[in-house]
């Protein structure tokens, strides 16, 4: 009977769900648009004010509060205690002063003065003097300030009342407090001061931050005036200032709600059950986040692009991509980017499987080695590669010499070429590929690959036939991943291709950020074309994936067999060792070398050349400290952001069939794809208060700027490991009664957890020594260690910054080291 | 050890000033930012010396007067913050003057008056007060005195004037530059050095033909020392300061130097500038007025010698360390014409680009 009971309350409960919803969804809608109703309504009065900067509003408010005060509470009491003779004269004396004063701030404003006093009773010449003496007044020095905040109330109320007999008779003897600032003054200058004094100590000077604010938000001098007028008055309600104060934010928020409001209705549109799940507004949330704060800064600067006199025009288009400079740029990055992500995936996918499928000896070492060249910055390991490889005195080349018995020319490498760029960006991004891939054959079921043994298929073809077609979601997220970092990167061409004339489309986009206000426009332009290759990239890989199902893991999975390398092992473990020597202890060697180094020309075992005073001077800083201590929170911060947002969305995409799924990751991909200089002047542009938001020089606008910047690098992982898992076991969850959020707990969560750790890890650690935005974007508070290390590298020394950058590995080395202990090796790279 | 120093510094301007100093400057108040790509370690002097001589003025960036970045990422951030009407600064200790003059032009400057300009600075200035020089650098090369009796025997004499620098053939490959595109002071080397008057376009044609380096930041120090190249056109202050700070740890060096070219060498000065009232922070002109006074005053510009520029300081007889005269820099100075480089800047860099960075 109970149960029976329930169940009617329960269907019920469902029979008026579509009628709650729709309900509530209507009212989100309408609050939305009453929203913008009311921030355009502010920006209309705003807008017709002639001031400056909403914020006005805000101080004219508070300082309308203060000046009625101060009237009401002291300069009233002090005027009304005059005798009538003196009361007429400060009267007719601040009248004076107050046409003067408006004069000053613009022609014809003695009559505007004039005729606000012909309308207005006694006190209005005092309150629009007050308020205009607050913002223009005779300057007050601070000690007299000072003299006159140490009074007692006794002596104050003294002054003042010889500040007013002062000001009605000139032949009145000063009081003491104003000697200094009106001894030496006579006629209206002596009037003005001695009225400003009196202003002074009637408590004025508690209002300075308004009084900023104000001028901040009002800066000419004609509407200022309307400004006083409003504070005389005490015209601006609190409603009324929080209305236009916020008006560019409540338009935002308005379009937000309402945005929501219409995306939610498409959502339960197409669930036809009209109940509004949790999951959607979580997905609403990140929607929200990415057009806030990638998508209005990046359209922002394309719109300008396209709009570059205010009228639509292609004219920026048709100049930079014909001009010869940027299509050989645009052709070295294509080639650069593609034959990185080539390489990348080429190398990345067997040393995965050696280390995660085979016996190879030491395969836990070289695992852990081969993600070390992602843990320092690109352009530290450019340098270690620039001393080894460049033609003249590179020590490889130099090596290379002495065995072909070559003579002294440049020569036989040239890192300065298109092909020395690109090893340089393979060896910095195959980790990407090698992450990504190594992580989800892991978790691969391998019972695909045992039929395929016991069928007679040799290891070799196994592994082409089935672990090869298997792994490629995470063969080509990885290979995205390896592209759209290689072909946006800058700090290697920079290093590498500039000195060679090898320009790409990064290079070029510094050069013009440089050359003035209308060559952003130029940088934005070609900063497209490396949005439009990521956007691309990512069709063509959904299109491949698109016709295949990938599911390797799907209820029973143990521990992936591991495959005998035989006879094999022993020279497959020495090629790999080769490699790591070329592409890992080579390198890192050199930039450890260098970091002991007094005289980077010579060798560390040189005379007198060996120090450990660069270690000690860098990390013996305090402000190596608290750059550290920054780095850490905001890539923290990022990581944790962009795994979150990773994981909704690979559900959102893997799980669900709502229509525009493919939106946010599009947008995703976009930010990735975009140069970091670009993201940073788009934040500029957009997050400095113009649009309603604002949170320039914040450690918000650096987060923000790295999760658009990396979010891509943890949900490609995240969104490969997914499309591998079969949704069978979450259906098998839910049937037993669990929870959505439980099932997500408890069943797919762990099972994609590695590729959660692998994301978070590819999101903190390009956010932990991120530069090109930073440099843009930092405060003095929010320095990082990436800039510090930076600064070091140009303008200190290069061997400290070697040291920094050793130092870097091993903080990020360490990390990984004591989240993989302290997570039983669920929780690295 | 540099705070340190810099507190000393301005104990003793303090102590020098009889206590006077505190009282005038005392009433400069509000907040104020100054952008500035000097040298860390200068900013951190100048710092602690104009929170003691404006002690009621607040710092506005968290705690700094300053704001600091290398001059091409002040340069951008301050276009883009031109996007929204607004800097985020009330001065600037940025760039040189070509730079300055498009500001002007833009009307995102204040003119400051200051008295006798002409007689205090020995530098060029505008004369409208919307900018005057407050550092200046130096444009020169430098080379490696323990490796040049290895170029000499491959056949590689080490340049001792601009010209042969861009046009001996045998230092073809071992030559190396910033980029006129992204450095400021680069920039302003090669509009003189191209200037009718000088070179022209024939020492463009010459790094081509020498393919010379283009590098970003001052990596090209490290490749003088490797001997990577032979020589290299750098600002002295970078070489000055490499050498000064060996020294300063009891390790001399002795494997940079600097070469003053015979033809000539390009003074860079780098200018001051007051934002106007309608696109500034804090406007508080006032305040700016009062430090860029301070700037060009002996104080503070004794503290532009410690950061390894030479003082704009007319009569200032100190010079950087290991540095040469002043005086006499300016009489082989080969000059910038600033109008020109300003006016002229699209042609330049596209010579720069067409000629010497296309293959």
């Amino acid at each position: 009977m109970k149960n029976a009971v329930a169940m009617q309350q329960s269907i019920g409960r469902r029979d008026r769900a579509p009628v709650v919803s729709k309900l509530i969804l209507a009212l989100v809608f309408v609050l939305g648009l009453v929203v913008i109703y009311m921030g355009y309504t502010g920006m209309r009065e705003y807008g017709a004010s002639g001031f400056s900067a909403e914020s006005a509003y805000s101080a004219i408010h508070a300082l309308g509060g203060d000046t009625a005060a101060a009237w009401q509470k002291k300069l009233q009491p002090q005027l009304d205690a005059l005798s009538a003779d003196r009361r007429a004269a400060v009267d007719q004396a601040a009248a004076e002063l107050l046409t003067a004063a408006w004069e000053n701030q613009k022609a014809g404003g003695a009559a505007d003065a004039q005729a606000m006093l012909d309308a207005g009773d006694g006190e209005t010449a005092w309150k629009l003097l007050y308020a205009t003496y607050l913002v223009n007044g005779p300057k007050v020095s601070t000690a007299i300030k000072k003299e006159l905040a140490a009074l007692s109330g006794s002596e104050l109320a003294e002054t003042r009342v010889g500040l007013l007999n002062c000001i009605a008779d000139e032949s009145a003897a000063l009081p003491k407090a104003a000697e200094a600032a009106a001894g030496g003054l006579t006629g209206s200058e002596r009037t003005a001061m001695l009225t400003q004094l009196l202003f002074v100590a009637n408590g004025s000077a508690e209002a300075t931050d308004q009084v900023n604010v104000l001028k901040k938000g009002v800066r000419d001098k004609a509407a200022q005036l309307d400004a006083f007028r409003m504070i005389a008055g005490n015209e601006v309600s609190w409603v009324f200032q929080l209305v236009v104060s916020n008006s560019r934010t409540a338009i935002l928020v308005g379009i937000i709600l309402a945005l929501d409001a219409l995306l939610l209705t498409l959502l339960m549109m197409g669930d036809k059950t009209w109940i509004i799940d949790f999951k959607w507004i979580i997905i609403l949330l990140i929607v929200d986040f990415l057009l806030l704060f990638q998508l209005m800064p990046l359209i922002y600067m394309v719109i300008k692009a396209f709009f570059p006199e205010s009228s639509f025009s292609l004219e920026t288009f048709k100049r930079l991509y014909t001009y010869p400079l940027n299509l050989d740029a645009l052709k070295n990055t294509l080639i650069a980017a593609f034959a990185t992500m080539i390489l990348g995936t080429l190398l990345a996918f067997p040393l995965a499987w050696l280390v995660g499928r085979t016996n190879l000896y030491g395969k836990k070492f070289f695992r852990a080695l081969f993600v070390l060249t992602y843990m320092v910055p690109p352009y530290v390991g450019a340098m270690a590669w620039l001393r080894l490889l460049n033609p003249n005195v590179g020590t490889i080349n130099q090596w290379l010499r002495a065995l072909l018995g070559l003579s002294d020319a440049p020569g036989p490498l040239n890192v300065y070429t298109l092909p020395g760029m690109i090893w340089v960006l393979t060896s910095f991004y195959y980790p990407y590929a090698f992450i990504t891939i190594s992580r989800a054959m892991e978790k691969m079921d391998p019972s695909l690959e045992e039929a395929s043994r016991i069928s007679g298929g040799s290891p070799l073809k196994t592994l082409f036939t089935v672990t090869l077609p298997m792994m490629m979601p995470s063969l080509i997220s990885g290979a995205l991943l390896v592209f759209v970092s290689a072909a946006s990167c800058y700090g290697i061409p920079s290093i590498i291709g500039s000195p060679g004339r090898v320009h790409t489309v990064t290079t070029r986009i510094v050069e013009y950020v440089s050359l003035g206000q209308q060559a952003l426009n130029d940088a934005t332009g070609m900063a497209v074309f490396l949005m439009v290759m990521a956007v691309i990239i990512l069709f063509i890989s959904d299109v491949v994936l698109a016709k295949r199902q990938y599911i390797t893991v799907s209820g029973k999975s143990v521990r992936p067999a591991i495959v005998d390398l035989r006879a094999w092992r022993v020279p497959l473990t020495v090629i790999v060792g080769i490699f790591a020597v070329i592409m890992i202890f080579i390198p890192f060697a050199t930039i450890f070398a260098t970091s002991f180094k007094i005289d980077i020309g010579k060798t560390m075992f040189a005379e007198n050349n060996f120090t450990l005073i660069n270690w000690t001077t860098v990390f013996g800083r305090t402000e190596t400290m608290n750059c550290l201590k920054n780095s850490l929170v905001y890539a923290s911060v990022t990581a944790t952001v962009g795994i979150v947002i990773a994981c909704t969305m690979s559900y959102l995409l893997q799980r669900t069939r709502i229509r525009g799924r493919k939106i946010p990751d599009f947008l995703i991909t976009l930010g990735s794809g975009t140069p970091s200089v670009v993201i940073a002047l788009g934040l500029i542009m957009t997050m400095k208060g113009n649009f309603g938001i604002n949170i320039y020089n914040t450690a918000y606008i650096m987060i923000i700027a790295y999760t658009i910047k990396y979010l891509m690098m943890g949900m490609r992982t995240v969104v490969s490991a997914m499309s591998q898992i079969h949704v069978s076991l979450e259906e098998c969850s839910q049937v037993s009664g669990a929870s959505w959020l439980r099932t997500m707990f408890k069943i797919t969560g762990p099972l994609i957890f590695p590729s959660i750790a692998a994301g978070w890890f590819l999101i903190f650690i390009p956010s932990f020594y991120e530069l090109s935005m930073t440099t843009l974007l930092y405060s003095s508070t929010t320095k990082t260690i990436g800039f510090q290390l930076y600064e070091y590298w140009t303008f200190t020394s290069q061997p400290m910054s070697c040291a920094m950058a050793f130092g870097i590995l091993l903080i990020v080395v360490f990390l990984n080291f004591v989240l993989n202990r302290l997570t039983k090796g669920e929780f690295s790279i | 050890m540099k705070k340190l120093l810099a507190l000393a510094l301005a104990l003793i301007m303090v102590l020098a000033m009889g206590g006077t100093a505190l009282a005038v400057n005392e009433d400069v108040e509000g907040e104020l930012v100054i952008y500035s790509s000097m040298y860390q370690f200068v900013i951190d002097m100048m710092d602690e010396a104009l929170k003691a001589e404006f002690p009621n003025l607040v710092p506005g960036n968290d705690g700094s007067f300053f704001f600091y970045g290398g001059t091409s990422s002040l340069i951008t951030k301050i276009y883009g913050e031109m996007e929204t009407g607004t800097l985020g600064c009330d001065m600037m200790l940025v760039a040189e003057p070509a730079f300055s003059l498009e500001l002007k032009d833009a009307g995102y400057l204040q003119p400051i008056e200051i008295e006798n300009p002409g007689e205090l600075l020995r530098f060029p200035y505008d004369e409208e007060g919307y900018w005057y020089p407050v550092r200046v650098c130096n444009m020169v090369l430098a080379y490696n005195p323990e490796m040049e009796a290895d170029w000499e025997a491959k056949g590689v004499k080490i340049p001792h004037t601009f010209k042969e620098f861009a046009e001996d053939p045998a230092l073809k490959g071992y030559i190396s530059m910033g980029n006129p595109l992204t450095s400021g002071t680069t920039y302003a080397a090669v509009a003189s050095l191209t200037q009718d008057d000088h070179y022209g376009k024939d020492f463009l044609k010459g790094l081509a033909a020498n393919e010379v380096m283009i590098e970003s930041g001052s990596t090209a120090i490290g490749k003088l020392q490797t001997g990577e190249c032979a020589a290299i056109m750098i600002l002295e202050e970078s070489i000055l300061k490499v050498l000064k700070e060996a020294a300063d740890k009891g390790e001399p060096i002795t494997n940079l130097k600097c070469i003053y070219p015979d033809d000539g060498v390009v003074l860079i000065p780098s200018t001051v500038m007051t934002v106007a009232e309608d696109h500034s922070k804090n406007v508080n002109i006032e305040a700016c007025e009062a430090v860029e006074k301070w700037l060009l005053s002996e104080p503070a510009q004794k503290l532009i010698l410690e950061g390894y520029m030479h003082s704009v300081f007319a009569g200032m007889k100190e010079i950087p360390y290991e540095s040469v005269d002043t005086d006499s820099l300016i009489e082989k100075d080969l000059g910038v014409d600033w109008e020109n480089a300003f006016r002229n800047r699209e042609a330049i860099n596209t010579a720069w680009t067409e000629i010497v960075t296309t293959k």
